[in-house]
């Protein structure tokens, strides 16, 4: 009754396919042949295919169910009627609050109380930038088509060999993307820099003076497949030779990807992490940020529902530094036949200082 | 005013059928890929087999015969209203219908009775999903546009989630064995 394990992936992934409605002649014909000759595959299509049927009339009986429960009159809820609080139940909201440090109704219950402790300091107030791509931004990085992107800078010592009509940017405004093509370049060793794509925003722009934390974000629709060592994701750094990237690296196996981050020190790759699987086809959200001075990678596979950290050494090179640049890259340095890399919405965050009142 | 055999007739045609019902669906639903298509094969089978209960024998397989019947109304069904429908070849059609007949009628109900607490440990997105492409019974491409992702993702999403609710359910059929 077990899940019988002489049942091959290629087999499942084209039963999923058939019963999604998603199998091609091709592959319809390949089933057909695994099917005949094996009757322990047709005992799992057998049970496959009855978890299908059963799941869709779970999820029909689910949705009836949770509509006729919806269309239920309201009960009287007395407990919800409004009332003024009582002069007991201020008393122990208060005392309540006094112990837990909260606020209630939005403002400070306790002030004789706050205002014996120091002031706090004020939280940093986030500064965002969002570029969701669906219109054209004048004045800035350009696409084939000389549709500004949005993107207004490279990271420094990239890029410098691009026209200024850049043929690997593509501006999609209906679904909101940019596409990216990949170029036969890297930051580990310095290879191609000048046909490196790595277009982003400068974080001063947001407010960052040098040890604010920031956090730079991005979405990644149907990941294309890549060679060996093919990359794309998110990075912020000050040059070419000095910055930190991640996202995801294809392996050497046909169709698969891991999740990285790594520093780039003086044009090496170093301090490199690795975790994850993904694979073409997949939806992520890729996050890189800077938190009370400690970078982080997260990724959110999407598709597979998955999420993972990275952590890496710490790359105090970017410490103190103002002039640091973060968005976007895609590298292929071993394909031939580059692929565009499909990024949706692109957020840069810096917190600032609130301003004293 | 029914003849008192023929009332006899009626609910032990009822019986087979309200038994197998499940593995006769799903066998229709394997053929024609669509609930909604299932349910009006399933209407004509059931209306076929009740027309042709006289000739059932009763020493033999009450499913292995009224699957039979659903294996070539499906192939009607097919044949006249979805043309463009990728399907199997009769050979192999009659082999996956001698597989889901095969399975003990005991195991199919414990799998029915696991499947929902499965569900219930599936995350939000994914029970959504599932609510997506299932309750909605639209084509993987649809959902995709709809969601803003592509198909390939969706199927992939898709896939994953159907493997894990297999595997939880031959877990939870294993615990019982073992219990």
């Amino acid at each position: 009754m077990s899940d019988d394990p002489t049942i091959s992936d290629r087999l499942r992934a084209l039963v999923d396919a058939y019963l999604d409605g998603t199998i091609d002649t091709a592959d319809l014909t390949e089933l057909e042949l695994l099917l005949r000759a094996d009757g322990a595959a047709r005992a799992y299509f057998a049970r496959y295919a009855q978890t299908h049927t059963d799941l869709a009339l779970e999820v029909a009986s689910r949705t009836a169910a949770e509509r006729a429960l919806a269309r239920l009159p309201e009960p009287a809820a007395p407990c919800q009627v409004h009332r003024a609080p009582s002069a007991r139940s201020v008393r122990l909201l208060v005392a309540a609050s006094l112990l837990l440090g909260m606020s209630i109704g939005g403002g400070v219950v306790g002030l004789s109380a706050a205002q014996t402790q120091p002031r706090p300091r004020p939280a940093p107030a986030p500064r965002t930038l969002t570029l969701d791509f669906r219109a054209a931004r004048p004045d800035t990085l350009a696409d084939t088509t000389g549709t500004g992107t949005g993107f207004t800078h490279r990271l420094p010592g990239t890029g410098s060999g691009l026209p200024s009509h850049d043929p690997n940017l593509r501006l999609i405004p209906g679904p909101g993307r940019l596409e990216v093509t990949a170029t036969g370049s890297d930051l580990n060793t310095r290879f191609r820099l000048d046909q490196a794509e790595f277009p982003g925003v400068r974080l001063a722009d947001l407010g960052l003076r040098g040890d604010e934390d920031f956090e730079v974000a991005v979405t990644v629709a149907d990941v294309p497949a890549m060679a060996f060592v093919g990359q794309f994701g998110v990075y912020a750094g000050v040059s070419g030779e000095w910055a930190v990237r991640g996202g995801l690296v294809s392996q050497r196996e046909p169709d698969s990807y891991r999740q990285f981050v790594v520093n780039t020190r003086d044009g090496r790759d170093k301090d490199a992490y690795f975790i994850g699987l993904g694979a073409p086809g997949d939806d992520l959200r890729m996050r890189l940020s800077r938190n009370g001075g400690m970078f982080s990678m997260a990724v959110e596979n999407r598709t597979s529902g998955a999420t993972s950290s990275l952590a890496i050494r710490h790359p105090e090179f970017l410490d103190g530094r103002a002039d640091i640049v973060a968005g976007v890259f895609a590298c292929d340095p071993r394909g031939k036949n580059h692929k565009p890399v499909r990024f949706g919405e692109f957020t840069a965050t810096v917190w600032v200082p609130s301003p004293a009142r | 005013m029914h003849e008192p055999e023929a009332l006899d007739r009626r609910a032990i045609f009822a019986d087979h059928l309200r038994r197998h019902r499940s593995r006769l669906f799903a066998y229709i639903h394997v053929l024609v890929r669509n609930l909604a298509d299932a349910d009006d094969v399933f209407q004509q089978t059931a209306l076929a087999l009740w027309r042709r209960f006289d000739t059932y024998d009763p020493s033999r397989s009450f499913l292995n015969w009224a699957l039979g019947v659903a294996r070539f109304e499906a192939a009607t069904w097919l044949r006249t209203r979805a043309r463009d429908r990728l399907r199997f070849s009769d050979e192999l059609t009659l082999l996956l219908l001698d597989a889901v007949a095969e399975l003990p009628e005991d195991e199919v109900s414990d799998r029915q009775a696991a499947l929902p607490g499965c569900v219930d440990k599936l995350t939000e997105a994914d029970r959504l999903l599932l609510t997506e492409c299932y309750q909605r019974e639209t084509d993987v491409a649809s959902v995709a546009a709809r969601l803003g992702r592509s198909a390939q993702s969706v199927h992939n999403s898709l896939a994953r989630i159907r493997r894990v609710l297999f595997e939880c359910i031959e877990r939870t059929l294993a615990r019982g064995t073992r219990e």
